[in-house]
């Protein structure tokens, strides 16, 4: 993100997401792939989804929520690395 | 693993941990864990089972919301539901004494855990809490078996204040309502739970069956009736299927199975319903604040000595709150003479200090109404007395965002003592203020046009707010309100006015105006804040809102209910305009203007 404006820019977003939940997990040598689920495999719940947010929030300097990400899903399994990008490109186009 | 597994004399010491999480969550990874181990439990290898905690704050804080929230269909919470529910059933059934030893939060399905096991006991600190978060917070109706096992383990009365009313009870409580069956000190736990232990293997409990439907049973179902038709119309139908379950519950005219399968199907209608997928996104809000508050760590300083030097009613009020709340590590010094004053150096937690001996880590605490902070970090709780578990921790940045570092072993303090912290900046008015008064003064501008004050209570309860300003300032100082309203509000008799706000009746009759001024009048106190960065992120504002007016839960928060959309239906109602100040209009217009949402 430049200046306050963020370019949709997949593997930008992508490496921000990793960053963002290696934070969350405490552990840099995780290696986030895109296929990860975030619960079944990396072991996040619905706090650390929260600091998921905060991380993203910091990633992005954007004020964001996942609420809708998580409500469209069918089941906790439903959310991956890659549906989680799709997501947040899709609110980071809506404000270019 | 989530579990870790100990087996001593025939006693099986199953102790949750969580991975990566400062609480216990009951997901699915620990599901398959206890139901493996169950299926190895039998009467030769095992006498007993034990359950507790390596979290000294946490017994188990849910099963997670993710299981209601990423669900689309019945089919969708019944697949993620199995798990936890035969892992429950396991323990129901398991062919020894089972014995929860409590220590910490226990709630929504924690509390349904704890029913499923034969004995309870509890650690009396402050910090052991049993809470049913469910309908209370959340909107949908728990579906582990509490509308079942509740009226059986503490009557009908207590089940209904429990579950339906939210009602918070501490171990004590607990102990005397027969929710657990043993109260121990925290220093006392591990022996009298091992007592419990015997007793358990010695005397096999029984299940407890159907109550016996006296008078004062159907008494306490006609109270609850009463109070759910003065439920918002909206929350009335998932609050009546709760108490249906739990009058079958307790009749036990079907069998467990059948029951269950009911209170699944009741429970999802309840978490795919629109007002119960709004009220449980408030969920992750809450969570930000708290983490915005104190950081993502949970451990805390090695020592903390809570000092209080108390000054008048109000202050020794709030150290004898800390003084019940009993908490492990915490040495807590009795209210003395003096100002009050709490103290946060870095490595060693909270001491006392002298009063009027001030340093840079400390705090100083205002439970009346103010307008802004006077120094560079303060507690502001002018709802104190109320019974509102918000205190604002306003401080000043000292190393650019993030603020006082030595502040979050304070605020993570405070939140262990069961308040709810929300950290802002000092700006020119603490954000309480900001939105108690911006929630007043649309009221107060109706009455001084000759509006009705039992419109105005029948309007807001219509809209979602259970509380009423009757109960939002039951305990404020109403003289030092009104001093802060007048600037924005209708000038002279402020306080009287506020007054008969309070005493005034809920009406039949309602006003969409004062819903839509409303709208107006919160969203240019939460521009303002937003333009004065008196806090990190709006989910702070959100929490504000929910704690001190009681914003309703199935608009999910104050700043995602404020949507353009929303605020320009209200520009469009010229009866509310005339209920709010030309500067808020102007903030409403250029609101719209600029395009941005609150949240993305």
């Amino acid at each position: 993100m430049e200046n306050g404006h963020i370019s949709p820019d997949r593997p930008a977003v992508l490496a921000k997401v990793r960053h963002a939940i290696a934070e969350v997990l405490a552990d840099n040598r995780v290696e986030v792939k895109v296929a990860d689920h975030l619960v079944d495999d990396l072991g996040l719940d619905s706090t650390s989804i929260a600091s998921l947010t905060i991380a993203l929030e910091d990633e992005f300097d954007e004020v964001l929520l996942l609420n809708d990400w998580i409500a469209e899903a069918h089941s906790p399994s439903d959310l991956t690395v890659d549906s989680l990008v799709d997501y947040l490109m899709g609110l980071l186009a809506e404000s270019d | 693993m989530p579990f870790d597994v100990a087996a001593q004399d025939g006693v099986l010491t199953l102790t949750l941990d969580t991975p990566g999480s400062p609480i216990n969550i009951f997901n699915h990874a620990t599901a398959h864990q206890l139901i493996e181990i169950m299926s190895t439990v039998t009467t030769t290898t095992t006498r007993a089972v034990v359950f507790q905690t390596a979290k000294p704050h946490s017994f188990i804080n849910g099963v997670g919301l993710l299981l209601a929230h990423a669900a689309q269909t019945y089919a969708d919470i019944e697949r993620a539901s199995t798990p936890p529910w035969q892992a429950y059933r396991a323990v129901r059934e398991a062919p020894v004494p089972t014995i929860a030893v409590i220590q910490g939060n226990c709630f929504g399905c924690g509390v349904e855990f704890a029913l499923n096991c034969d004995y309870r006991i509890a650690s009396d600190t402050g910090e052991t809490q049993f809470y049913m978060t469910e309908l209370n917070d959340y909107l949908f109706i728990p579906l582990f078996g509490s509308t079942w096992n509740l009226p059986a383990t503490v009557g009908m009365a207590d089940a209904i204040d429990l579950l339906l009313w939210g009602e918070r009870w501490d171990a004590r409580r607990a102990g005397e309502r027969g929710l657990i069956d043993a109260v121990a000190s925290h220093e006392d736990l591990t022996d009298q739970a091992d007592q419990l232990v015997a007793q358990a293997i010695e005397r096999p409990r029984q299940r407890r069956g159907a109550i016996a439907w006296h008078a004062d049973v159907a008494a306490a179902v006609a109270r609850a009736r009463r109070r759910i038709a003065e439920l918002p119309a909206e929350y009335q139908p998932v609050y009546e299927d709760a108490l249906q379950l739990l009058i079958t519950g307790a009749k036990q005219t079907e069998s467990y199975d059948t029951h269950q399968r009911r209170e699944l199907q009741r429970s999802a209608a309840s978490a795919l319903a629109p007002i119960g997928k709004a009220a449980y996104a408030f969920f992750y809000l809450r969570q930000m604040a708290s983490e915005r508050a104190a950081g993502r760590a949970r451990d805390e300083a090695p020592v903390i000595k809570l000092g209080i030097a108390a000054q008048g009613d109000a202050a020794r009020d709030f150290g004898a709150v800390l003084g019940r709340r009993r908490l492990p590590g915490v040495t807590l010094t009795p209210p003395e003479s003096g100002d009050f004053r709490l103290h946060s150096p870095p490595a060693a937690g909270l001491s006392v200090v002298t009063p009027g001996v001030e340093s840079a880590g400390d705090v100083t605490l205002r439970l009346t109404v103010a307008a802004e902070p006077t120094t560079d970090n303060e507690i502001y709780a002018p709802a104190f007395h109320t019974g509102v578990r918000l205190l604002e921790l306003a401080t000043r940045p000292r190393d650019g965002a993030t603020g006082n570092p030595t502040l979050a072993p304070l605020a993570r303090t405070l939140q262990r003592f069961g308040f709810v912290v929300a950290r802002t900046t000092p700006t020119s008015r603490f954000v309480t203020t900001r939105l108690l008064v911006a929630y007043l003064s649309p009221l107060l501008r109706e009455l001084a046009n000759g509006g009705d004050a039992a419109i105005i209570n029948r309007s807001l309860r219509a809209a979602g707010f259970i509380r009423l300003p009757g109960n939002v300032l039951g305990g404020v100082d109403l003289a030092a309100l009104a001093q802060q309203i007048v600037p924005a509000g209708p000038g002279v008799g402020a306080e009287v006015a506020l007054q008969t706000l309070c005493d005034t009746a809920i009406g039949d009759r309602q006003n969409p105006a004062i819903i839509n001024a409303l709208c107006l009048s919160l969203l240019a106190a939460t521009l303002s804040t937003r333009e004065e960065r008196a806090v990190r992120d709006p989910s702070i504002i959100d929490v504000i809102a929910r704690e001190l007016l009681d914003f309703p839960r199935h608009l999910c928060s104050l700043c995602t209910w404020l949507k353009r959309a929303r605020v320009g239906v209200a520009l469009q109602d010229h009866r509310a305009l005339e209920l709010v100040d030309g500067a808020t209009l102007e903030m409403a217009r250029a609101f719209l203007a600029e395009g941005r949402e609150f949240y993305r």
